[in-house]
């Protein structure tokens, strides 16, 4: 699939998106991310999956998990083991069952929204900038998605958008393609509008 | 021959609108059932989003029905839909318009949907213990599958945090005394995976890991409620695989490591600490 292409489709749904989301919205890459893999999996229930994430980032279970779990999390992941070295060396619980809560979700449970959502922190492995913004940008991110959930003529729009990338042929590409060209793509947007 | 072929489009038009009401009464009941056991299947195989959006299709069914012809059964899968929702207070009017149209249960349900909707109200206001009270007297009182499951979720997650900040001998009392009360729903409704999953979870906490493991099997044979859980589950099964190979013999390690890869095989696993879907 040629770059172009992918380009059009993506600025299609930036455009869409920045009509109600605020310059610099955290929302705009997993938004776009998840509608276009949701696309390419033929998802029909993509409006589910993309509110439905209002309420799955915070299972209750995950606040009960065994101290032992805990352990074996931060010890088993080499890079999340170098992140919190001092803290399993010293088995600081209430530090790391804080940081648990956190990241669990996303490298346990592997929440493709929620990856999105700390995208830059994960591929510079900064797992401790994660814990630190978590709260505040998941609140966010759910203030957002109320404001999209009001708007159903652009929830339309955005599945139109979904449903030409599809089309598009971009499951060529893998998810990790895919999600290097969107981040890439959205900067060079958002870039452009700061200027 | 003309006016004859106009008799006939005429009649069948007149039996087509004298037909339709009845065909329409009976279809929004018939899809609102179709829609919510389509919402159970999903929810059998971790289809949450997907089970959602029946249950709420379910819902528009069974309301249109309850307003056109009122009755029992109407309110009955309007109720369970709303109940699926976690709507308390509606699935509460619901089953009491059941109740009211002849469904002997629906008393009882919207009684106990409404303990259960308090409970989680008082939860989400911070008062714990008082909420605690309640899913306790659920759990031991209901018939009633879906609360009965429900107030358990909620029981024991409140009642595993209090035990996080217990140590030692207090904390293996409570966890057992815990585990006993899970074990008795369990074997009232043995075919429940949750109360599977609740039991390896607590016997992990006991540091159990083999009957933790056994638990989570059969939990993930019988079918988790919610992608989050079955995946959660999963994890666990890697965790206890994990604990088991530092506390095994060499002899009992080769024996448990066979019957392990059984299992990673009948669920197609990448290898035996990499679930499918990771």
């Amino acid at each position: 699939m040629k770059r172009k292409e992918i380009e059009k489709a993506i600025d299609g749904g930036f455009r869409i998106l920045s009509e109600v989301f605020p310059l610099k919205s955290n929302l705009y890459f997993p938004l776009i991310y998840s509608t276009l893999v949701w696309a390419l999996e033929k998802q029909e229930e993509w409006e589910e999956k993309i509110f439905s994430w209002e309420i799955w980032p915070d299972p209750g279970f995950v606040r009960t998990k065994p101290d032992a779990f805990i352990l074996n999390f931060f010890g088993n992941n080499k890079s999340l083991a170098l992140n919190f070295k001092e803290e399993v060396k010293e088995k600081d619980l209430k530090t790391l069952r804080k940081s648990f809560e956190c990241l669990y979700p996303i490298l346990g449970l592997k929440d493709p929204f929620l990856s999105c959502l700390f995208f830059e922190e994960l591929k510079s492995e900064d797992y401790k900038k994660i814990v630190d913004n978590f709260e505040k940008r998941l609140y966010q991110a759910k203030r957002q998605l109320k404001t999209l959930k009001a708007r159903p003529d652009l929830i339309l729009r955005l599945k139109n958008f979904a449903f030409n990338a599809s089309s598009l042929g971009l499951n060529i590409l893998s998810q990790s393609k895919v999600q290097s060209a969107v981040v890439g793509l959205v900067k060079k947007a958002m870039k452009e509008k700061d200027e | 021959m003309n006016s004859f072929r106009m008799k006939r489009i005429r009649s069948c038009l007149l039996l087509f609108l004298c037909l339709f009401p009845l065909f329409s009464c009976v279809s929004h009941l018939e899809e609102a059932k179709f829609y919510y056991s389509k919402g159970q299947d999903f929810s059998r195989i971790y289809e949450y989003e997907k089970a959602v959006a029946s249950f709420r299709s379910a819902l528009n069914e069974a309301t249109i029905e309850a307003k056109r012809h009122p009755s029992s059964q109407a309110f009955m899968v309007k109720g369970m839909a709303e109940l699926n929702l976690q709507m308390w207070e509606e699935a509460r009017k619901s089953f009491a318009k059941a109740f009211s149209y002849g469904f002997e249960k629906g008393e009882e349900w919207a009684e106990q949907v409404s303990i259960l909707g308090l409970a989680v109200s008082l939860q989400e206001s911070g008062l714990e213990d008082s909420a605690s009270r309640m899913y306790s007297y659920l759990i031991d009182r209901s018939k009633f599958r879906p609360v009965c499951v429900l107030a358990a979720e909620k029981y024991i997650d409140i009642t595993l945090i209090g035990i996080l900040n217990m140590k030692g001998e207090e904390k293996q009392k409570e966890l057992f005394r815990l585990l006993r009360r899970v074990e008795k729903l369990s074997s009232k409704d043995l075919s429940c995976s949750y109360y599977h999953y609740l039991q390896s979870q607590i016997y992990s906490h006991l540091g159990d890991y083999r009957k933790s493991f056994e638990e989570a099997v059969m939990a993930r044979e019988l079918g988790l409620p919610k992608e989050e859980i079955f995946r959660d589950n999963d994890l666990q099964i890697v965790f206890c695989y994990d604990k088991l190979r530092e506390k095994l013999t060499s002899e009992k390690w080769q024996r448990f490591q066979s019957i392990y890869r059984e299992w990673v095989k009948r669920w197609g696993w990448k290898d035996h600490e990499t679930p499918d879907w990771k």
